[in-house]
């Protein structure tokens, strides 16, 4: 070895061999600039194959480097130095929110793991944990496993998205994304959905019926850059995939298409559905049956009327890239709005994210905890959700901060919830719920009367 | 006999390998400042543009030694070798209508011109032929977000040129100064705080509202944003009358999820595209309100300066659509491009149309859609449509190079190819319907006048 590295060569040889590399260096430095080009525009085939994802992931070593000395993990939440290191529940109102219960969607940091909790808004007790391990729920990913992120489905990626308690115990949950999982009163699966996958909420029509957000394999027209469809599904009350259309279709067959076809500066996700809301009785101005649905990406709200193909109402704006639309009585909705924009360098939330109610009486929009939001800094820079209480309290999840906030009838902060662990860091959440103080209470007496040997 | 010396000088090999170790970090940092700059399109700095630049070389040699020329039109081999203006088989003659202020890239001139084309016999009754280099002497070419390629004699296009009553002529590029020249092209004032594109038309009063960059931007929505201004000017000096960033405007009324929205950031996210001025108020618009054309959201929208509110707005059924024009006072009229991309490229889905919508009822309607999906009237970007005083439609295909006139009924009556001597069809340069009266009476004014030197 010392013999070779002390050889003498001349100069010219060394010289050619620069001249080489610069040469080479320029033709694959044009590889990678293609190869970059292609994976920022949507809708792009990716370009040089193996050699363009080489070239890319060496030029990428600085960045890499980067992640690696900052050590944060997959679903810690951000933003959270704000809290001073409050953790748990913090009460500025009387303790007693409502009769009812929360189902509490979270990381917990201490498990460490996803699980969902039943507490009690009356005295904020635990009254029902399960504790998910996703290596169990999602042992089969259906005849559509492509489609689900298998990558978030393991203990250290896995998020658990809006659950739903029934009645009877069962507990009905996915994640973002995957089939939909209905847990047992042993935290066995009781069932689980064989087609399509689910993401964002999970919600319940008059019949017993689920519906969710899911994606769809498109074989020809994309809608999004990953070759995917939106779409929505109506899943029966033992798992059957029932009905399912994709919004694309939804929006052709409605003279929306300028949401999705439209050439010219298209974005990869341009529609981003993120709740299916169903109305669960007839009013002046939706029928039994529609739904709500809520389209991130353009910050539009539709009134879907499956039964007749129509869209009755639909509105953009103001809120901006709003999740979760709530039905309040026979004219109001709720819209969690985050508020968010990104005005060319990624998202940022100049106030705070708003609750917004729309009066379909008046047309007009109120912001009833503006005040408070401001206060508090609500900064939920994508997901978060707002539900409200049968008593008139509004809770509010953070879920990118790691947090919840109930407020009280008068608008006020009444309680504050961190999802903070041992350790100092804080969590992200799963679109916690609120469960009415009946299906809560049935639930509970259902779980008690189960005689499970060992709680998953 | 010093270099030979110093060729043929040993060094060891460790040494190389130094060095080869020093140049491959070297590298990786280069591929890093190539992946920085190249993935949002646009060059950080110096050292940024560089690295660009470099990783660049094979493309730029490659335009080097193809060259095509880009004024050259698409889709144009269907014309066959029909050139110039051909009357549809037992057409009658277009005797009353007037003329055709037409804009186009001649590729004989190898130039843009505009010449006045009576609608009659199609004989060119004047052109105008302005020196671009004396036209833009002087003007900073310095930005972030406006394109200065096309300010060369060859390239500069006259876009939506206007004209006055003594043949004056208002004219620009897309993203250029705007000019007043008189008959013979040469110029009288130039306005340029802001650089303008698109559509030029006049309100009731005759001054000029014009589609305007406004360069630099406001910071706070991104260094290379495309703000789109709204921009009133005096025919007389050039001077602005009013002014409105139309992105401030969309912010203050609601309209901030239209351009802002998380996820989807894009530099142009408007598109502003055409500026129509009601001449007369109506039920459902006052005289002076503004129609507004934006391309990347698919939206007409109804602007009344007067008290900066936004009246009315619709998004589709047209897609990527140009040219919103008031039809009467209770309905607007929209060249629809009927562009899509379904997630495979751009694409005109059958034919352009023409969409009509009808205030009074919410109603739209496409009477000429089947004639223009036979003739095939595809133009993915630009395109603009005229109604004559007789009824009948001018349509330009602009990136086809193509004029085509219908009668009321949709029926062919006359079209024109922009071919050059080279056999190439050229593109065309947003043509505009000037009725016979006004016609004769600008020739009047020009005949009246000393020839032009």
């Amino acid at each position: 070895m010392q013999k070779f590295l002390f050889r003498r060569i001349e100069i010219w040889v060394a010289f050619l061999l620069a001249i080489v590399l610069i040469l080479g260096g320029v033709g694959l430095s044009f590889v990678l600039k293609k190869v970059v080009e292609a994976r920022a525009t949507p809708f792009a085939a990716p370009a040089y194959g193996r050699l363009g994802d080489a070239l890319y992931q060496i030029a990428s070593i600085p960045d890499t480097v980067r992640q690696l000395v900052n050590d944060r993990e997959p679903l810690e939440a951000g933003q959270y130095k704000r809290f001073d290191g409050r953790r748990g529940w913090t009460f500025s109102g009387p303790a007693t929110i409502d009769p009812g219960y929360l189902l509490l969607s979270r990381i917990d940091g201490d498990r460490p793991g996803a699980a969902v909790e039943l507490v009690s808004l009356t005295d904020f007790t635990v009254h029902h944990r399960w504790d998910l391990d996703p290596g169990a729920l999602f042992t089969d990913l259906g005849r559509d496993a492509d489609l689900s992120d298998a990558a978030q489905l393991t203990p250290a990626r896995f998020r658990p998205m809006h659950p739903l308690l029934l009645a009877d115990g069962r507990l009905v949950l996915h994640g973002q994304t995957s089939p939909i999982v209905a847990l047992d009163g042993c935290g066995g699966v009781a069932w689980r959905t064989g087609e399509l996958t689910f993401h964002h909420s999970l919600n319940l029509d008059a019949d017993g019926n689920f519906w969710a957000p899911a994606m769809m394999r498109s074989d020809g027209d994309k809608t999004n850059a990953d070759g995917t469809h939106d779409a929505l599904a109506k899943i029966g009350p033992d798992g059957g995939l029932l009905w399912s259309k994709t919004i694309a279709d939804l929006l052709v067959e409605n003279d929306m298409t300028y949401l999705i076809y439209h050439a010219y500066e298209k974005t990869p996700d341009p529609l981003h559905l993120n709740d299916i809301q169903p109305v669960l009785s007839d009013g002046p101005y939706w029928q039994k049956g529609d739904l709500f649905i809520s389209l991130r990406t353009p910050s539009m709200i539709l009134l879907y009327r499956p039964s007749t193909g129509k869209v009755v109402w639909s509105k953009a704006g103001p809120w901006i890239q709003q999740h979760d639309v709530d039905v309040l009585d026979d004219h109001r909705i709720s819209v969690f709005d985050n508020n968010v924009e990104d005005r060319g360098a990624g998202g940022v939330i100049t106030t705070s994210s708003q609750v917004r109610i729309y009066d379909f009486a008046t047309g007009q929009i109120t912001t009833p905890l503006a005040e408070a939001s401001a206060k508090n800094r609500i900064l939920a820079v994508n997901n978060g959700l707002v539900d409200m209480t049968a008593s008139g309290a509004a809770i509010v999840e953070e879920d990118t901060s790691g947090r919840l906030l109930i407020f009280g009838q008068d608008g006020q902060l009444a309680a504050e919830y961190i999802n903070g662990a041992a350790n100092g860091r804080v969590y992200r959440m799963g679109w916690s719920r609120y469960v009415d103080k009946a299906t809560g209470d049935a639930a509970l007496q259902a779980l008690a009367a189960t005689s499970c040997k060992a709680p998953v | 006999m010093g270099l030979e010396r110093f060729l043929f000088r040993k060094l060891e090999v460790w040494v190389l390998i130094l060095i080869a170790l020093i140049g491959i970090a070297l590298a990786v940092g280069f591929g890093y400042l190539v992946l920085i700059n190249a993935r949002d399109g646009h060059a950080k700095g110096r050292l940024g543009q560089a690295a660009l630049d470099i990783a660049a070389i094979p493309e730029t040699l490659k335009k080097l030694i193809k060259d095509k020329d880009p004024r050259r039109a698409i889709r144009s081999e269907r014309f066959g070798t029909r050139s110039g203006w051909t009357l549809a088989p037992g057409a009658k003659p277009l005797t009353k209508d007037g003329y055709l202020l037409l804009s186009r890239i001649s590729g004989d001139d190898d130039r843009s011109v505009v010449e006045l084309v009576d609608l009659a016999d199609f004989s060119v009754k004047h052109r105008w032929l302005p020196d671009v280099d004396s036209l833009l002497a002087g003007v900073p070419r310095k930005s972030d977000v406006s394109n200065f390629q096309g300010w060369t004699p060859k390239l500069f296009h006259y876009v939506h040129p206007l004209l006055l009553d003594n043949g004056d002529l208002i004219v620009k590029d897309h993203q250029s100064p705007l000019f007043r020249i008189d008959r013979c092209g040469k110029m009288i004032w130039r306005e340029y705080k802001n650089l303008f594109h698109h559509s030029t038309n006049t309100d009731a009063e005759g001054n000029l509202w014009v589609p305007t960059v406004i360069d630099p931007g406001n910071p706070a929505y991104g260094t290379y944003f495309f703000e789109d201004g709204i921009d009133e000017v005096s025919p007389v000096d050039g001077k602005v009358l009013f002014h409105r960033s139309l992105p401030d405007l969309l912010v203050e009324k609601g309209y901030e999820y239209l351009m802002f929205t998380s996820g989807g950031y894009r530099d142009d996210a408007l598109h502003l595209n055409d500026i129509e001025v009601a001449q007369t108020s109506g039920p459902y618009w006052q005289k002076g309100d503004l129609f507004l054309s934006m391309r990347h959201v698919s939206m007409v929208m109804l602007y009344r300066p007067s008290t900066d509110q936004i009246i009315w707005a619709k998004q589709g059924p047209w897609l990527a659509q140009h040219d919103v024009d008031i039809v009467d006072d209770h309905t607007i009229a929209v060249f629809n491009n009927n562009a899509y991309d379904r997630g495979n490229g751009w694409y005109v889905k059958d034919a352009n149309d023409i969409t009509f919508y009808d205030f009074a009822t919410g109603q739209t309607r496409s009477p000429y859609k089947a004639a223009m999906s036979n003739l095939g009237i595809k133009t993915l970007t630009e395109g603009l449509f005229d109604i004559t005083t007789e009824g009948n439609v001018i349509i330009e295909e602009e990136n086809s190079g193509r004029i085509v006139i219908l009668d009321p009924d949709g029926r062919l009556v006359a079209d024109f190819i922009n071919r050059a001597k080279d056999g190439y069809v050229y593109d065309g340069g947003w043509p505009r319907y000037i009725p016979r009266a006004m016609g004769d009476k600008v020739l009047a004014a020009m005949a009246a006048e000393p020839p032009c030197p």
